[in-house]
């Protein structure tokens, strides 16, 4: 059994239908903000914001087909912004910069509660520094610092060893690679035996099936793990000897994979009691101190906007292609000779110079 | 901001949220793939040409402060992004790598080794390789080779360079030394493995600095190029420098210069043929200095760039300065711009996947791209609908799409108008004048509703709009009517309302509806006081053709069925009306305002089928016909402060570009006092605009007491003519022209060529008419005041 594709962490989506707002297994909403506008694309609104494991989610109060959602792994940047507020007036906001493969958007929350007026955004950001540190958990990785010294693994919270098994061959080489094996309740562990760098550690998350598959090596336990930047679409073989050992393993390891997709652990653990997070008066206090002198105030601009487009409102900049895409496109990249840089061939017709030509007798 | 932007081909994100990196974290070498298990890297990758090196492929290799060291081999998988097999090693170093670099630093080595600074040490390791066939089983080893440590009295480690310090030995050609500058502006030397350091203080006692100072070697003249925290660049030889190591007070640069700002990144440029340069990049300027001391060229940057490379093209020097922008220099010459996908700490080159000169770059966030230039205007790009499903358009393909909608749109405009029977409005007035109530009743449900309230200004409907998602029943809307403060009354006192909602099927719909006309008890409220005999009057007389009703009790509050006199009061003027019993009987309005009389005039006679007599007065007529020149008068004066805006909202726009240019040529320059002008231009055209707003509100007050002149002139002809139905059709079109002025902004012009095509028509030949023609509308730029006011004359003297 699969896990159902993981996209809430993926991707940035606007006004989302009901079944998409709800939080998927293994999700947790770790702290709902009401009263919270969206300054940047629908000034003058209040909503809610619900900050979970995975992504911040805001819903408007005034119409319930108006929400965003947010995935932790697009946001570059949470930092504070004092913004011209429809609601609030001049006063500090989140600001979550973020960028997905077509283009970059940026967000401006601003907290309507005045006593507690940055509660979202240390919220937000101990939230996202804490799933930027659990990559672990929801990431293959290979020949990684997984080890704090031989042979000992450097668990992650919650995680429990359940298995240690030695003399397990890594069948990605010709000739294999020796080393021990470790099954715990988020991810299998394979390090060499000679050489404790050359490691994997496969989380359950991106694991797409388990299963023992015959090879050259005789059968194997075959791990294959999800397509796309978290689990590399690979198909890792180990074999393990005897045969009724492999088989046993093989079924822990279904076993184990099923419990977790029923509730997976995305790794994102915060303590919200933390004195790191509430930071409370004190903060607020300097916030206000901070705005009475603050000079730089950025304006929204609050014109109606002309095109009804609900994305338009946050784009910050254009898309940039991957190089599956380019390689798609007609425009190649190429060398360019004249600047010694690798370059998106110009459009027939057009070349290096004519385009930067073009740019500054426009300037002139 | 450049047009332009870098493409990211590769990226890694790495980052913690808590672990960063500095400037010299990153390097690039390349490994080999022929079997040899050792990596080999390149002589000093920033000044080797980039496209002579016959590498396969590159490895990059980044440090980080909280101590990880990291090797990448990257490669695109199926997916078209980054591989979680392109980390090859990850490894915890124990201490931060505040810098790296690499050369031969252990003999009886021919590859070269990674030395990575920390604090308070130096460490060599050899880095070991093992490639197989799947990406899967590559190894990577680090394999430490010594260490040497930095005495804390001369500070902390703050830069390192390695290199061939007192020129070559032939017996010991390749093997590298290693030089640490230190935060005590110390210059700490480790000779070819030495264990002892020698140690070279680089400023006095007096002078020493807390904060490191920036160095760089030159091999060639086996020199060192220091920049002292107090911006001042010296040449020293080696061996002047050891031979004062321990007294910088004796030591005599080549030569020194004083630099205008402070030095971000210093390199030296081994390839000029005036030999070797220093290219500095200052917080605000980039200069290559020749080794004379003569500066061979010198930009000023509109930016503090974070870091510099360079390299050769075309046996021209090619400098990359960035920061969130890439600027590239030919030679001297910007040539080339892009935006960088984030500001970037470390920037280097790479061969990637076949094609050298791909832009490495490491932000100070740990996240790691490979990017090359990209030649697509950035400003034209447009955000797609839904991440992830990008699909290309073609013209064919939007055109037959297009063609899909007209024809729906076609087959569902022409098969049936809008059915009543989905949407039922009606708007239900109050007690109060003021106040109603919309009532929306369907059939069938329908969605997106949207509903929009207009009346005549200074009338105002609040809500003026209301939107509803879905409709399944009925629904009521209360509704407020209001008069904002204005000097002119409405045109009419027409309420519209206009629905547009999608049926069960998907199909839009529109209904515009004349919800109902406001009693003009909204302008006129009962007055005990009649009006004062010096007030301007003027007046109207009608004659009832059939008995009395109460029509005219209906629109004019406080009259008596059985007729006599009554007074009045509102914001727009006064009016008295007087009604003699009987039949036929007489009424007559008299007003201190044209405008309102026209107004109550024109509704009356369009409601209750007055016979108007010739006014017997001629003064509203005058009236009207002056205010048609006070209307050309604005006009003119309108359009001549509309050409005055654009002129000088074109001349603004020739100094913005000229201060623009001067901007973009990234010298200084003198202003000449432009930056005056052109505040001075703003504020003139701030100044214009607004005097045009409090002309078009004048402008509008003008038009819309206008308006209920020519309204009631055309009331007149209406009843005066027994026009027939073709004719009343012709009529009606030039009051709805008049009433909606709102909607329409050349209605003066319609209105005028309507009239003239009733003089035409009605009167020229009676009865000759027999279809609806209405005349070409006059151009604003023909319609003169004489011909608008002769056709209203003609109209007059016929009544």
């Amino acid at each position: 059994m699969a896990l159902p594709r993981i996209w809430e962490d993926r991707e940035i989506r606007f006004d989302l239908p009901g079944i998409d707002l709800q939080p998927r297994s293994g999700e947790h909403i770790l702290m709902r903000c009401e009263g919270v506008e969206d300054t940047k694309g629908n000034a003058g609104d209040s909503g809610s914001l619900s900050i979970s494991n995975l992504r911040v989610v805001w819903n408007s109060h005034v119409s319930s087909r108006i929400s965003l959602s947010i995935g932790y792994n697009c946001v570059v940047q949470v930092t504070t912004k004092i913004i011209n507020s429809k609601l609030m007036g001049v006063a500090k906001a989140l600001y979550i910069l973020t960028r997905t493969p077509s283009a970059r958007y940026e967000f401006i929350f601003t907290n309507l509660d005045a006593s507690d007026i940055l509660k979202h955004y240390n919220a937000v950001l101990a939230v996202y520094k804490s799933y930027c540190s659990s990559r672990l958990y929801r990431e293959l990785r290979l020949r990684g610092a997984i080890f704090h010294g031989p042979g000992q693994l450097r668990t992650l919270r919650n995680e429990r060893i359940m298995n240690t098994l030695r003399g397990v061959w890594n069948l990605a080489s010709d000739q294999g690679s020796l080393g021990t094996m470790l099954i715990s309740n988020i991810r299998v562990v394979w390090f060499a035996e000679m050489n404790e760098h050359f490691n994997i550690s496969l989380p359950f998350l991106q694991i797409k099936q388990v299963r023992v598959r015959n090879s050259k090596f005789g059968d194997a336990l075959v791990l294959a793990t999800q397509e796309g930047p978290g689990g590399g679409g690979y198909v890792l073989g180990f074999r393990i000897d005897p045969a009724e050992k492999l088989q046993a393993v093989c079924q822990e390891l279904i076993a184990l994979h099923k419990a977790f997709t029923r509730e997976p652990d995305f790794g994102v653990h915060v303590d919200f009691a933390s004195p790191e997070v509430t930071q409370g008066e004190e903060a607020v206090q300097q916030i206000r101190e901070e705005l009475a002198v603050e000079k730089e105030v950025q304006e929204i601009d609050d014109r109606p906007n002309e095109m009804s487009d609900a994305l338009v409102n946050y784009y910050a900049a254009g898309s940039e292609s991957t190089i599956s895409e380019i390689s798609k496109s007609k425009n190649p990249v190429s060398f360019c000779t004249e600047f010694g840089l690798a370059i998106e061939t110009p459009k027939e017709g057009f070349t290096v110079k004519s385009l930067w030509e073009v740019l500054t007798n426009d300037q002139a | 901001m450049s047009l332009f932007r870098c493409q990211t081909a590769w990226n890694q994100n790495f980052g913690d949220g808590e672990d960063q990196c500095g400037q010299n974290c990153l390097i690039v070498c390349s490994d080999l793939t022929n079997g040899s298990n050792q990596v080999n890297f390149n002589d000093n990758p920033k000044e080797s040409p980039i496209c002579n090196k016959k590498c396969i492929q590159e490895i990059i290799i980044v440090g980080s402060y909280l101590g990880m060291l990291r090797i990448f081999r990257p490669s695109i998988g199926a997916s078209g992004t980054s591989q979680p097999s392109d980390l090859i090693l990850e490894k915890q170093l124990g201490y931060p790598a505040l810098a790296l670099a690499s050369a031969i630093l252990r003999s009886g080595m021919r590859s070269q080794q990674l030395a990575v600074m920390s604090t308070q040490c130096v460490a060599v390791f050899n880095i070991i390789i093992s490639l197989s066939n799947s990406d899967l089983a590559v190894t990577c080893k680090l394999e430490f080779c010594f260490e040497r440590p930095v005495s804390e009295s001369l500070g902390v480690c703050w830069q390192i360079i390695v290199g061939k310090f007192g020129g070559g030995d032939e017996a010991r050609s390749g093997l590298s030394s290693i030089g640490i500058v230190t935060s005590g502006g110390a210059l700490v030397i480790f000779e070819r493995e030495a264990r002892e350091p020698l140690v070279i203080k680089l400023f006095s006692a007096e002078s020493s600095p807390l904060l490191g100072s920036s160095v760089a070697y030159s091999s060639m003249r086996d020199s060192f190029i220091v920049v002292s925290p107090s911006w001042e660049i010296q040449i020293h030889k080696y061996s002047s420098l050891v031979k004062t190591a321990r007294d910088a007070s004796k030591r005599q640069p080549d030569w020194s210069v004083i630099l205008a700002d402070p030095v971000i990144d210093l390199q030296v440029v081994s390839q000029l043929n005036e030999g070797p340069g220093i290219l500095v990049a200052g917080q605000r300027s980039l200069t290559l200095w020749q080794w004379s001391g003569i500066i061979k060229f010198s930009r000023r940057l509109p930016f503090s760039p974070l870091c510099m490379t360079h390299h050769f093209a075309e046996e021209c020097l090619m400098v990359l300065v960035a920061c969130e922008t890439l600027l590239l220099y030919r030679d001297g010459q910007l040539c080339w711009s892009s935006q960088l996908p984030c500001p970037v700490v470390n920037l280097s080159l790479i061969r990637f996947q076949g094609v050298p000169g791909h832009l490495v770059m490491l932000s100070d966030s740990m996240e790691l791209q490979i990017c090359y230039l990209g030649t697509e205007p950035a400003m034209f790009g447009t955000p797609t609908q839904k991440e992830g499903v990008r699909t290309n358009l073609t013209i064919e393909e939007m055109t037959e799409e297009l063609n899909r909608i007209n024809a729906k749109l076609q087959a569902v405009t022409t098969a049936a108008p809008p059915s009543q029977g989905d949407l039922k409005v009606s708007l239900i007035m109050g007690q109060r004048a003021t106040r109603g109530v919309i009532r929306l009743s369907v059939v069938a449900p329908i969605s997106l509703l949207s509903l929009s309230v207009m009346a005549c200004k200074p009338i105002e409907a609040s809500p003026k709009g209301v939107s509803i998602s879905s409709l399944c029943d009925s629904v009521e809307i209360p509704l407020t009517f209001t008069i904002s403060s204005d000097s002119a009354p409405p045109t009419s006192m027409d309420v519209n309302i206009c629905a547009s909602y999608a049926q069960a099927d998907g199909t839009p719909q529109i209904i515009q509806t004349v919800a109902t006309t406001l009693p003009l008890s909204m302008l006129l409220h009962p007055a005990r006081q009649p009006p004062d005999d010096n007030d301007e009057q003027y007046k109207l007389n009608f004659t009832f053709l059939g008995p009395y009703n109460d029509t005219v009790r209906a629109y004019i509050p406080g009259m008596q069925s059985g007729g006599g006199t009554a007074h009045f009061s509102g914001s727009f003027g006064k009016m008295t009306v007087e009604c003699a019993p009987g039949y036929p009987s007489k009424c007559s309005l008299q007003s201190n305002s044209v405008a309102l009389l026209c107004l109550v005039g024109s509704s009356v006679l369009g409601t209750a089928g007055l016979l108007p007599s010739v006014p017997k007065s001629k003064e509203p007529l005058e009236w009207m016909l002056g205010l048609i020149d006070v209307l050309f008068e604005k006009r003119r004066h309108r359009d001549s402060s509309m050409e005055e805006l654009k002129s000088k909202t074109y001349w603004a726009r020739q100094v913005q570009f000229s201060l623009l240019s001067r901007y973009r040529d990234q010298t200084a320059s003198v202003l000449n006092g432009m930056d005056t002008l052109l505040m001075q231009a703003f504020q003139d055209i701030n100044h214009l605009a607004n005097k045009l707003v409090k002309m078009n509100t004048e402008l509008e007050r003008v038009e819309r007491q206008l308006g209920c002149a020519i309204k009631l002139c055309c009331q007149l002809v209406a009843v005066s003519a027994a026009a027939n139905a073709a004719k009343s059709e012709l009529l009606e079109a030039i009051e709805a022209s008049v009433s909606s002025s709102f909607i329409h902004k050349n209605w003066v012009e319609h209105t005028t060529s309507a009239l003239e095509h009733v003089i035409q028509t009605l009167w020229s030949s009676p009865g000759g008419s027999t279809g609806i023609q209405r005349g070409p509308a006059v151009a604003a730029k023909e319609l003169q005041p004489t011909k608008l006011k002769s056709i209203l004359a003609q109209m007059f003297a016929v009544l």
